[in-house]
């Protein structure tokens, strides 16, 4: 990464939307990026609409909100049709294809996440992680030993193995998007 | 994170959190407040963090309430902070004047949302910065600081700490929602590298203590109450020993103090950044999250040549009066972005006295300025004919 950069990730309330953005800023900063982390939701506990919004930088973030987004990570139709028409030119749009359908162009990297999450790992909280995953994987812009790191400090250590897996799942299949 | 006051080392958190550990890391010890958006984070996190370092926190049953709690917490001897937004600033107030004319150390921290009223609470505004002026009734000096950003409510909290204790005010943090509820770096010094200051104590044999009578620099050194010095508090015109005197010498005497401590110590109160303005034929003049985008503009302009430069407000009252009369012949045009229709751009106007053009680039609130509108405003003003 050597230029700004803007993620948008957004979904539903109780998807955690929240956490894999804090997840992949505090990974940021930990790499001694800068990252700017602006978070909106709903009063629903779940359900509501919720976004998580990230500028990163290699130099200090004067403005701190995402105008255009270099990469959309749509996990509800309502998402991807909210923010898809607001995606950078050349941006990349990751949804999750059990909940969205897409539309050309922005129909390339889509993946069944939440059924991934229960039929691979028998838990469907953990398909932030896989989406944490999926982003660090595609677009290389962190490091990802350090975004493991950081998400060895975000979840509880019995959960620890589980999400390690989830991390991996995401990585590999992120990876592959990468280099498609 | 138990049991430290300090978190010295490298952390990606929020703005609300930030300024209660700048607060933990100053020797807070007391808080009271009522929960509100966007400043819940504050009280969220002291009523975890301060039972780790023996304080105390205490959720109040209103606004009003909780300001006179600080108020009695800081004569007690402890530190004391509230946090709150608009609505709940609104309350405070009468209080706060209470503070300012028993000349107690506390800080509040206005993390502002769009208003009036109840407004847009998880939305931002910067439309508190007059009623952090004007709004307690009455003749007074205040001090308010305005953070751009986490490390910033960090920094500038231990700042406020600092201001309150030496000058023996409450002092008000003019922060925003977005530098309260938006993530970044902050990095948090160890306990050693961070400047403390406490309230003068009194050396006078305790008989002989005036609680109000003006010490080194013009401020009263402050005794505890129970430490045995004779003290009396209130909120009616009072001499030196704190007696009521209801009559108009009193009150010039009280309100000379109040104005002279301030007045007489502006260079040690007087915070602000420059950016690239040696050369500005145009200067902007921003404060908190405003001052983010004007940075943003500044840079963007010099690199299309244009001659501009950024004076940030870390401390926006008192205002740097004598610094702003002396630029403005200096400069073709002052430009001023604020999320609100125009508030400190009237005292910038009023210092600048029409030596040259003051141009508001206003927002309502819900939403911050953005870099593009300042630059347009920039080239404008290089357009005009002298």
């Amino acid at each position: 990464m050597t230029e700004r950069k803007e993620i948008r990730i957004a979904g539903l309330g109780g998807q955690g939307v929240v956490l894999a953005g804090a997840l992949l800023g505090e990974a940021a900063v930990k790499q001694d990026l800068y990252a700017a982390g602006s978070n909106s939701y709903g009063a629903q506990a779940r359900g509501g609409g919720a976004r998580s919004d990230l500028v990163l930088d290699v130099k200090e973030i004067d403005f701190p909100h995402v105008e255009h987004p270099d990469l959309l990570v749509a996990m509800s139709q309502g998402a991807y049709d909210l923010y898809v028409a607001g995606v950078a030119g050349g941006g990349m749009v990751l949804f999750d294809s059990g909940l969205v359908t897409p539309q050309a162009p922005h129909d390339r990297y889509g993946a069944d996440v939440t059924a991934l999450s229960l039929n691979e790992l028998g838990n469907r909280q953990v398909a932030n992680v896989i989406w944490v995953g999926l982003i660090v994987g595609a677009t290389g812009w962190w490091d990802e030993s350090v975004a493991a790191q950081a998400m060895a400090e975000f979840v509880p250590e019995r959960f620890l193995e589980l999400n390690k897996k989830a991390l991996a799942l995401g990585l590999d299949m992120g990876r592959a998007w990468g280099e498609a | 994170m138990a049991g430290k006051a300090v978190l010295t080392g490298t952390h990606f958190m929020n703005g609300d959190e930030a300024c209660c550990e700048g607060a933990l890391a100053a020797g807070c010890r007391f808080f009271a407040g009522y929960p509100i958006t966007p400043a819940t984070e504050v009280a969220e996190r002291m009523s975890r963090r301060l039972p780790q370092v023996g304080g105390v926190f205490v959720q109040m049953e209103d606004e009003i309430a909780s300001m006179a709690a600080i108020l009695g917490g800081s004569w007690g001897g402890a530190k004391s902070m509230t946090s709150t937004s608009g609505p709940g600033y609104s309350l405070m107030l009468e209080n706060i004047g209470l503070g300012l004319c028993t000349e107690t150390p506390c800080v509040v921290c206005n993390v502002q949302r769009a208003g009036p009223s109840t407004g847009l609470p998880t939305l931002v505004g910067q439309g508190d910065m007059m009623q952090a002026r004007w709004g307690s009734h009455g003749v007074y000096e205040v001090i308010a600081v305005a953070p751009a950003s986490p490390q910033e409510m960090f920094d500038f909290t231990i700042k406020a700490f600092n201001l309150s204790e030496e000058f023996r005010l409450p002092v008000t943090i003019l922060a925003d929602e977005v530098v309260g509820h938006m993530n970044e770096r902050v990095v948090v010094p160890p306990a050693d590298q961070i400047v403390v200051k406490d309230r003068l104590k009194p050396t006078v044999p305790k008989e002989s203590y005036l609680p109000y009578q003006p010490g080194p620099y013009g401020v009263a050194p402050m005794a505890n109450a129970g430490d045995g010095y004779y003290m009396h508090v209130t909120g009616l015109t009072h001499d030196e020993r704190g007696y009521p005197g209801m009559d108009a010498a009193t009150q010039v005497e009280m309100t000379t103090r109040l104005r002279d401590k301030i007045q007489n110590n502006l260079e040690r109160i007087l915070d602000y950044d420059t950016v690239m303005l040696d050369d500005a034929e145009v200067a902007v003049v921003a404060y908190g999250i405003s001052a983010r985008s004007a940075r943003g503009a500044v840079l963007a302009a010099r690199e299309r040549g244009l001659k501009v430069g950024l004076i940030k407000l870390n401390v926006v009252w008192p205002f740097p009066e004598q610094f702003f009369r002396e630029l403005a012949p200096k400069v073709k045009a002052m430009i001023m972005p604020e999320i609100n229709l125009g508030q400190m751009v009237l005292e910038l106007e009023r210092v600048v006295g029409g030596r040259c053009p003051v141009e508001l680039v206003a927002h309502p609130g819900g939403a911050i300025i953005t870099p593009d509108r300042i630059i347009k405003a920039v080239q404008a003003a290089l357009e005009e004919k002298p």
